[in-house]
């Protein structure tokens, strides 16, 4: 059984473009929008505080690592 | 003296019989008079023929018998299908002048030999006798080429499935070779200059012809670029020495008037020529560039700022382009979005803030866009500055596919894309043919501002390109000297020196004008505009533009010249038929060797370079519609470039009401008419006129026909249709998913969307009922999205939705999952089917009835009376007219 | 051996990992594929998404204690009528110490052919610490797009950033209702910051639901929906991770 690239519905319009004329998907760069990210965080307080959480641990895992 | 009525008593005559009756009995037996009598009595009362019709059949029906073996013939195909055969005539009537429609048809199934009508495989069974003699002998020499190849390659030893000798020669690598080419240039260089200037006699020139004919129908199905040269040296070299021809034997120096009016129409023929050879340089070889990479760290993107500049515009319209670009897929600290408002409205500032968009406007509007686009250089910061009309919506792909092209070669001051329109323009929309036509911009968008890019001459089009603010700056900004500021900018900057740079990706679309009278408008705000261009800033002259850059400027020029030459040749023909004179002074059948096959071969080559962009025939009906309208605009230009004025060109108007545009189409009625009278007096002059002029009589007349069929599809486009709804629709194909009520999902496929609705097929319509609420779910990228919907109909496997009330964040996402897809345009150019000559006449054809029809249905009443008679007489004329019998086998109902 | 194993488990219970183990496997039979399914969860509730009788609540716990592993094994699998083989847990939730057993016994078996799918039905509560997978197998975490999720997740990853592991490990959303705001908001954020996440989700569809009621799989009861492809998009998926 092939892995099958394409996957039917979720056929991406970027791909489709790209392959028209022969480039390379892998050249192009979806954009994340870094602001929605944080607001979603801060939206909902649960998530705030996991946030908090987690990067005080990274920082702690980074004291660590010096 | 003898007793008269005792006489016919012993004759035996009936008494009640009307004397002319009496009076032949005594000649002709009783028994004869009486079927007859009995007969033309049936024909007259039951049948209610008229006099003369019953009189005739009533002959006929006693003649016949006595010539042919009735029943026999009662058996025959023909009997039984008689009015299969003889379509003019009416089972049941007889009209005077049907014994001549009889006598025609009959000729006409006698010559010409015809077949059932199988599967409707029309192609076979209207294939005449005559038709099959050229197709017979190219069948012929491709089957000599396939045997040939296949013999050569069986005695080789390989495979007999490779290609034709003549389609590997076409194909075989040393053509790249330069010295090959080099040998090969100079070759047909020397050739040109023989058959160019070398006199033939007329035998000479009909077998040179003939050749060049037949090679180019043996290329034809042959691909590749080299048969395509081939082509285009052949057009080369028959134009040319035609038109050699044309200086050198064809001038009447005696005749004051045909003189003059030959060099007109030389001239003119001149003007086509040199638009034919320019378009060769500049189409040969399209460029086709394809989009750079970025890098990948986006730090060293720069920064973008985007001008939607707006005038007075709806806001329905502006909306959509500016929700689309807020979802360019570019780093968000670096794309700054404005809308440039010189109308200044307060609902569009409420707006901009609503979606978070920059709001310019400013406190004069002098010098309309180029002005309102400067202002706003000085109140912005961007290294790059994108540009779309407000009605442009650009993909979200639109900036990483073109900014590319700046970071590659700092040299690079514009790029430009096409401009693609999602709506019908008024060609397509009267005409209707939208996507089966490519429309009149394709031919420039897909081929000739690709030819432009290899010469490094593209211009900017005013919309969905970007322009480096450095190189902008560096000639004082944009241009407002002449009415099209962005070809003007675009020459400015390349005399710095800079290039630019075209990638035929449509990755924005627009509305197309919604009027004719719009459309012309625009046209000849284009024309008016090349033309100060030449009188200002002349391309041909002037510093920093080099000769491909030149020519490709030329020929744009050139492009809105058309409008006197195209006159010229509306009204050519009848220069010979209403005064007679020659004004190609040569013999019949010099002309029909010299004229007709260079036509058709360029006819042919240029269907085979622009056969995805244009349909052959139409470029002279596009013509035809602007001719008399740019012929002043232009020649005003020309003269005092600074006369005239910046009319702007309407988006978003609605057509109200169906109806013919009278005002706007009067320059072609006019044509029209002459040409309709000239065929009209050439008929005359060829039955009362002089014998040898018969042969240029018949040419001149057929030029006038095929005027009429040009004139008729313009006029065909002036019958402006209604435009049922504002919300425009565009077709689709990308997937989706519904939700039904019960909560179960579907598959889908969008087939067609607008800002209100969208249309979905499926092969589970049935599950989709009236009224239902759904849920679409629609993906932008990996993100999904769902909107709320109801069915508004539903048949067959297509489903209609409209959206329920959208939030602005949902509105946002929606124009991002539907106008804004990377893929929303991709297939413009594949819809469409290569041109096809013979087809696109035919559909010219019918176009061109269809304006006729137009005239005649929307005639002002005072004429109608007129037109309604000389109608009638045509109809009539044409009854006796051969007509194919429709033989078809017996259908069978229910 | 090119067994592949895959184990799926709920970060919670009642994420519906049972529903995309069996949509799996009969995805898999239908591109004919050898699939064997195995139930280590004491609910015992993957026998019924295979249509197997309700009262029959045999299993492999029923006879653990047989020392031939291989008749242990033979004995106890079902097949449904797609031609998937199952191994229901059985009615004695005590032995649920042995799942680990299990999973190593399934290392040794003859009679799983080559190319062969294993699919894993593992309880949400159990440590995935304690199972005893290796190299070449695929643990999948299923979840829901939901704050008690969210936090699960961050608590967990808390506890397994230092620790290498062999086999793969990846994050997978069920049930995702695009609809929801919230869902939305969550995936957004995990596609952000979960570089474990599958690159796609399993939409929520009620037939889903509705098909165990008819004692059978979602996908075969509705081909039209797009859970269809969701799981094929999820077993193409598996293979590249299994190709590389």
């Amino acid at each position: 059984m092939q892995s099958n690239k394409n996957n039917g519905y979720r056929t991406h319009d970027i791909s489709r473009l790209i392959s028209s004329y022969g480039g390379n998907t892998a050249d192009y760069i979806e954009i994340t929008e870094e602001e929605l990210i944080k607001n979603t965080i801060n939206k909902y307080p649960l998530f705030r505080d996991i946030n908090i959480a987690k990067t005080n641990i990274m920082q702690n895992i980074k004291k660590v690592a010096t | 003296m003898i007793n008269l009525t005792t006489e016919l008593n012993a004759l035996k005559i009936p008494k009640r019989w009307p004397l002319a009756a009496k009076i032949a009995a005594i000649f002709i037996s009783p028994k004869v008079i009486d079927f007859f009598l009995y007969k033309y009595n049936d024909l007259f009362t039951h049948y209610r023929m008229n006099v003369i019709s019953a009189f005739i059949l009533s002959l006929i029906y006693l003649v016949i018998p006595l010539c042919f073996r009735v029943d026999k013939i009662q058996n025959t195909k023909l009997y039984k299908n008689f009015y299969q055969y003889y379509p003019q005539l009416n089972k049941g009537e007889v009209n005077a002048g049907d014994i001549f429609r009889f006598i025609i048809q009959s000729t006409y199934l006698m010559l010409i030999k015809q077949n059932k009508n199988k599967d409707r495989n029309l192609k076979e069974s209207t294939k005449t006798q005559l038709k099959r003699i050229l197709p017979f002998i190219l069948e012929k020499i491709k089957k000599l080429d396939q045997t040939v190849s296949e013999t050569i390659l069986t005695v080789l030893g390989k495979e007999s499935t490779s290609p034709s000798a003549l389609e590997s020669l076409a194909a075989a690598k040393f053509w790249e070779k330069p010295l090959i080419r080099n040998i090969l240039l100079i070759l047909v260089l020397f050739m040109c200059a023989v058959f160019i200037t070398v006199p033939f006699s007329l035998e000479a020139q009909a077998m040179f012809m003939s050749l060049i004919l037949i090679t180019a129908y043996a290329l034809k199905g042959i691909k590749g670029r080299m048969p395509t040269m081939i082509m285009v040296t052949l057009s080369v070299s028959t134009s040319t020495r035609y038109l050699w021809w044309r200086y050198t034997e064809t001038l009447n120096w005696a005749d004051p008037v045909a003189l003059w009016l030959g060099l007109g129409l030389l001239a003119a023929e001149t003007y086509a020529w040199m638009v034919l050879i320019l378009g060769f340089f500049q189409t040969i070889r399209p460029l086709n560039r394809k989009p750079a990479k970025l890098p990948k760290d986006m730090e060293t993107w720069p920064c973008v700022d985007v001008y939607i500049p707006t005038y007075n515009e709806p806001l329905s319209v502006v909306r959509l382009t500016a929700i689309a670009a807020t979802s360019l897929d570019w780093p968000k600290d670096k794309l700054n979005i404005y809308i440039l408002d010189d109308g200044k409205r307060s609902e569009f500032r409420e707006f901009a803030e609503e979606i978070g968009v920059g709001y310019l406007d400013r406190p004069d509007n002098s010098h309309a866009k180029a002005g309102n686009l400067n202002h706003a250089m000085k109140h912005t910061t961007g290294e790059y500055i994108a540009i779309f009309d407000c009605d442009h919506v650009p993909v979200r792909s639109f900036l990483q596919m073109t900014m590319g092209s700046f970071l590659k070669d700092e040299k690079v001051c514009l790029v430009q894309t096409p401009h693609h329109f999602f709506s019908a323009d008024p060609f397509e929309r009267n005409l209707d043919n939208f996507t089966k036509t490519p429309n009149e911009n394709m031919l420039f968008y897909g081929l000739i501002q690709d030819g432009n890019d290899m010469w490094d001459a593209t211009f900017f089009c005013g919309s969905c390109a970007i322009l480096k603010r450095e190189a902008l700056e560096s000639i004082g900004g944009f241009a407002f000297e002449t009415v099209t500021e962005d070809a003007h900018t675009a020459l400015r900057m390349q005399r710095e020196g800079y290039k630019t740079v075209y990638i035929n990706l449509p990755q924005a679309a627009g509305l197309a004008t919604e009027s004719l009278s719009a459309h012309i408008g625009q046209r000849i705000r284009w024309a008016r505009g090349m033309a100060q261009i030449f009188r200002i800033d002349n391309p041909l002259m002037g510093k920093g533009l080099d000769i491909g850059q030149r020519l490709c400027y030329l020929n744009a020029m050139l492009h809105f010249l058309s409008g006197v030459p195209r006159i010229v040749f509306l009204t050519a023909p009848l220069a010979m038929i209403y005064f007679n004179a020659y004004i190609i002074y040569a013999p019949f059948l010099a002309i029909m060797v010299y004229v007709i096959p260079t036509l058709l071969q360029v006819k042919i080559t240029n269907s085979r370079i622009q056969g995805k962009y244009r349909f052959s025939f139409w470029g002279e009906v596009y013509e035809s519609v602007l001719a008399w309208y740019i012929l002043k605009p232009t020649t005003v230009a020309l003269i005092n470039p600074n006369k005239g004025k910046f009319n702007v060109t309407e988006k978003g108007g609605l057509v109200e009401q169906k109806h013919f545009d009278w005002s706007i189409s009067k320059p072609y009625v006019v044509l029209l008419i002459l040409n309709f009278i000239g065929i009209i007096v050439g008929c005359f002059r060829l039955f009362f006129g002089d014998i040898s002029q018969i042969g240029v009589l018949l040419i001149s007349m057929a030029w006038a026909g095929y005027n009429l069929m040009i004139l008729g599809a313009a006029v065909a486009v002036a019958a402006e249709s209604k435009q049922v709804r504002h919300a425009h629709r565009i077709s689709a194909k990308f997937p989706a998913i519904a939700k039904l009520k019960n909560g179960h999902t579907v598959k889908v496929m969008v087939s067609d969307f607008s800002d209100s609705g969208i249309g979905i097929t499926t092969e589970f319509a049935h599950l989709f009922q009236m009224e239902d609420k759904i849920e679409i779910m629609m993906t932008r990228g990996y993100k999904q999205f769902s909107f709320p919907t109801y069915v508004c109909n539903s048949r067959n496997q297509h489903v209609g939705l409209i959206l329920d009330d959208l939030s602005k964040s949902q509105s946002v996402s929606y124009v991002q999952c539907t106008f804004s897809r990377a893929d929303a345009w991709i297939d413009w150019q594949h819809n469409f089917k290569h041109d096809k000559p013979s087809e696109s006449f035919k559909e010219v054809r019918n176009t061109s009835i269809r304006g006729f029809k137009n005239l005649i249905v929307y005639a002002p009443k005072k004429v109608k009376p007129i037109i309604n008679n000389i109608i009638k007489l045509i109809v009539k004329i044409s009854s006796f007219m051969p007509k194919k019998p429709k033989l078809e086998e017996n259908k069978n109902y229910g | 051996m090119s067994l592949k194993r895959i184990f799926f488990s709920g970060l919670k219970g009642g994420v519906g990992t049972s529903s995309i183990v069996a949509n799996i496997a009969c995805a898999l039979k239908y591109e004919n594929e050898e699939v064997f399914a195995v139930d280590l969860d004491k609910k015992n509730e993957l026998r019924l998404h295979f249509g197997m009788d309700w009262q029959n609540e045999s299993g492999w716990t029923n006879s653990f204690v047989d020392q031939n592993i291989e008749k242990k094994w033979t004995e106890h699998f079902y097949k449904d009528s797609d031609g998937v083989k199952f191994l229901p847990f059985g009615n004695f939730p005590k032995m649920e110490c042995y799942v680990p057993d299990i999973i190593k016994q399934s290392n040794q078996l003859s009679f799983l052919q080559d190319h062969a799918w294993l699919l894993f039905d593992c309880p949400s509560h159990i440590d995935k610490e304690e199972l005893p997978l290796g190299k070449g197998d695929v643990l999948i975490e299923v979840i829901n797009c939901n704050p008690a999720c969210h936090s699960l997740m961050n608590v967990s990853h808390n506890n397994n950033q230092s620790i290498q592991k062999d086999y793969e490990h990846y994050f997978l959303i069920n049930n995702f209702n695009s609809n929801s705001e919230i869902e939305v908001d969550i995936y957004q954020l995990w596609r952000d910051c979960e570089p474990k996440l599958a690159p796609f989700f399993i939409h929520s569809d009620e037939v889903i639901k509705e098909a165990l009621a008819f004692k059978n799989v979602a996908f075969n009861c509705a081909r039209y929906s797009v859970v269809i492809d969701d799981y094929k998009t999820l077993i193409s998926w598996l293979i590249s991770k299994f190709n590389d």
